[in-house]
């Protein structure tokens, strides 16, 4: 049906156009590229075909903790970090820990506001900054990673399709060559989410589990406990810690009534083995809300609550981003016994790790 | 100028010998760019969807003592997992449905299209598609036609956004660079509209028909049922897409 010309440059540079996007940007594109590395006998990239997905953005396999939690002394434990403060926080914490080629942009921006980047607070200025002159929180993080030019010219194409401004969207609009600064935007956005957020119950609280290996004590395995139990009575009011849509709200045998939360920048929180649940799935609720009432429902041996943050959907202590009192904790192991389906033996109480927890005096005779 | 131009039609005649090889490709891998911009558009979508019958089967499992332990087995990144692996899955049967098709395109010179048992025109293929329209012949050229689109849309961008990130800083400053990249960027939609666009979605009813006329003559086949799983699968993405078409706009603000 089709006539065959007898020229073709053009129809030739418009096919590798295409096939440089296929090859290059498809997961069917990277299993043609497999198949030819395996058949020639070269290396294929290791970029799993549902990493294409994702595009560098809040993906769980690029977020680490703070290393060096930074100290905020003037912040108490339970405060609240303002919200400029906190994503300072997460912009110094992504960055300074970068050098070289990738810390340059950092510097550029800083230097464009005769302002040196050496502290969280020096971070936040920098951003508030970059936000005036670039008209949102995650354009300003790009321009930090990324570069103020590039931030600016995909700002300008997400305005031109008409959509809102997020890492997402600015994202899409960067080639892949740009993915490592979306992946430490997104990181620095993440970690300045997490410590922006409140806490769910009031101070006073004992933890009386928290994140790490444990064993389990009703299993009497060991087990990687996934958040932190607070020790409240039953019916105690449970806050949401910052404002987001509820993910989820239901009841099952192992987390009982349960609420999950997704604050955006991928961060979510869940708050588990409540008595009563007061929001419904898909709700959106502000920073404080009473989202639940908290009880012992599910795999619980007494009344607590499970708190759990999760960034890019990997489980993190949530002290690690609260305040200065991490530096304090010696974490428990992060490795099971190397039988591991053995009961482990009782931890050893550090000292520090007693100190740090101190301030959350049980209330008597309270269950674990 | 004449040898010049001369040169460049050598050079064009040489490219054109190899036709058989890059066009079917470049149709296929044009449709491909714009089915996976229709599946990342949709995978968050998947992963609602996934999240939502978890917590029903968690539920479920939950009211039954013996099945209890089977609750919460599947945490949130494996949620995640599962919901782009559906994402994956849905884009390489889209991709085996409409894009693969494509790689069946074949030209013709004037003496074979002359001498050929069956003179198939556009013309033709329209005509059959008024008389016999079949849920096949309708749902492949549009959803093919709305993959071109988003394809060569991301190609585009691809283009115009590799180029600025990079000239701008040390090769230009970035306002020429921006207007260089843009300028380059929509030159490569039009080539890729005007050389493949038109060509993916012409061999998408070519096929659709050819399909459909096989499925006419044998006794067993139902046109009327005949590549009902590719249209099904496609076509929620295509729609995908169209809902996303806003997008073109910026190429005209």
């Amino acid at each position: 049906m089709f006539s065959r010309p007898s020229r073709g440059l053009v129809d030739f540079m418009a096919a590798a156009l295409c096939l440089w996007a296929a090859v290059y940007h498809t997961p069917v594109g990277a299993l043609g590229r497999a198949a030819v590395a395996r058949f020639s006998g070269g290396k294929a990239d290791g970029r799993s075909l549902l990493a294409y997905y994702t595009g560098g953005v809040y993906d769980a396999r690029e977020v680490t903790e703070p290393d060096v939690p930074t100290p905020v002394p003037d912040v108490d434990v339970l405060a609240t970090i303002p919200p400029g403060r906190a994503l300072g926080r997460g912009v110094y914490a992504a960055a300074v820990k970068l050098g070289g080629a990738e810390r340059a942009p950092v510097d550029a921006l800083a230097g464009r506001y005769q302002l040196a980047l050496a502290t969280p607070e020096d971070a936040a200025r920098v951003l508030e900054k970059a936000q005036a002159e670039l008209g949102g929180e995650e354009a300003a993080v790009l321009a930090l990673f990324a570069g103020y030019d590039v931030a600016s010219y995909a700002v300008a194409r997400a305005k031109a399709e008409g959509r809102t401004p997020s890492l997402e969207v600015l994202a899409a609009q960067l080639p892949p060559t740009s993915a490592g600064a979306i992946t430490r935007a997104s990181q620095a956005l993440m970690l300045g989410t997490a410590y922006g957020l409140s806490w769910p119950v009031g101070p006073g609280t004992r933890v009386t589990s928290p994140f790490g290996w444990r064993s389990h004590p009703m299993l009497g395995r060991a087990q990687f406990h996934t958040g932190v139990d607070l020790s409240v009575p039953e019916g105690t009011e449970v806050k949401v810690v910052a404002d987001g849509v509820v993910r989820r709200a239901s009841e099952d045998a192992v987390n009982g009534r349960v609420v999950i939360i997704e604050h955006g920048r991928g961060v979510s929180t869940a708050y588990c083995h409540n008595s009563r649940l007061l929001v419904f799935t898909g709700q959106r609720v502000k920073a404080g809300d009473v989202i639940a009432e908290s009880g012992t429902t599910g795999r619980s041996t007494g009344p607590h609550l499970h708190y759990q943050l999760e960034l890019g959907r990997r489980p993190m202590d949530p002290f690690a981003f609260r305040g200065s009192k991490p530096a304090l904790v010696e974490l428990p192991p992060t490795l099971p016994p190397k039988n591991g389906s053995g009961p482990l033996a009782p931890p050893k109480v550090n000292p520090a790790l007693k100190d740090a927890f101190q301030q959350f005096a049980p209330p008597e005779g309270t269950e674990l | 100028m004449a040898t010049s131009t001369t040169a460049l039609g050598r050079v064009s005649g040489f490219f054109g010998l190899f036709r058989w090889a890059f066009m079917p490709l470049g149709l296929f891998a044009l449709v491909a760019v714009g089915v996976h911009a229709a599946a990342d558009l949709v995978d968050d979508r998947v992963l609602r969807l996934v999240e939502g019958l978890d917590a029903w089967a968690d539920g479920l499992l939950a009211q039954t003592e013996s099945l209890a332990h089977w609750v919460n087995r599947i945490d949130s990144r494996e949620r995640t997992i599962i919901a782009r692996a559906v994402a994956l899955a849905w884009e390489l049967a889209v991709d085996g449905f409409i894009a693969a098709p494509l790689l069946g395109y074949d030209e013709a010179s004037e003496p074979e299209r002359r001498f050929a048992v069956r003179q198939e025109t556009w013309r033709t293929l329209f005509s059959r598609l008024n008389q016999k329209p079949t849920p096949m012949r309708l749902v492949r050229p549009f959803v093919t036609a709305v993959f071109v689109v988003g394809g060569a849309y991301a190609v585009s961008r691809l283009v115009e956004s590799t180029l600025f990130v990079g000239l701008v800083g040390d090769v230009a400053p970035a306002d020429a660079a921006q207007v260089l990249a843009r300028v380059l960027g929509g030159l490569a939609l039009v080539l890729v509209l005007g050389s493949h666009g038109w060509r993916a979605v012409l061999r998408a009813l070519e096929h659709a028909d050819a399909r459909c006329e096989e499925a006419a003559k044998s006794s067993r086949a139902k046109p009327w049922l005949t590549g009902t799983w590719g249209s099904v699968l496609a076509f929620p993405l295509a729609l995908a897409l169209v809902l996303e078409a806003r997008s073109l706009l910026s190429l005209v603000l």
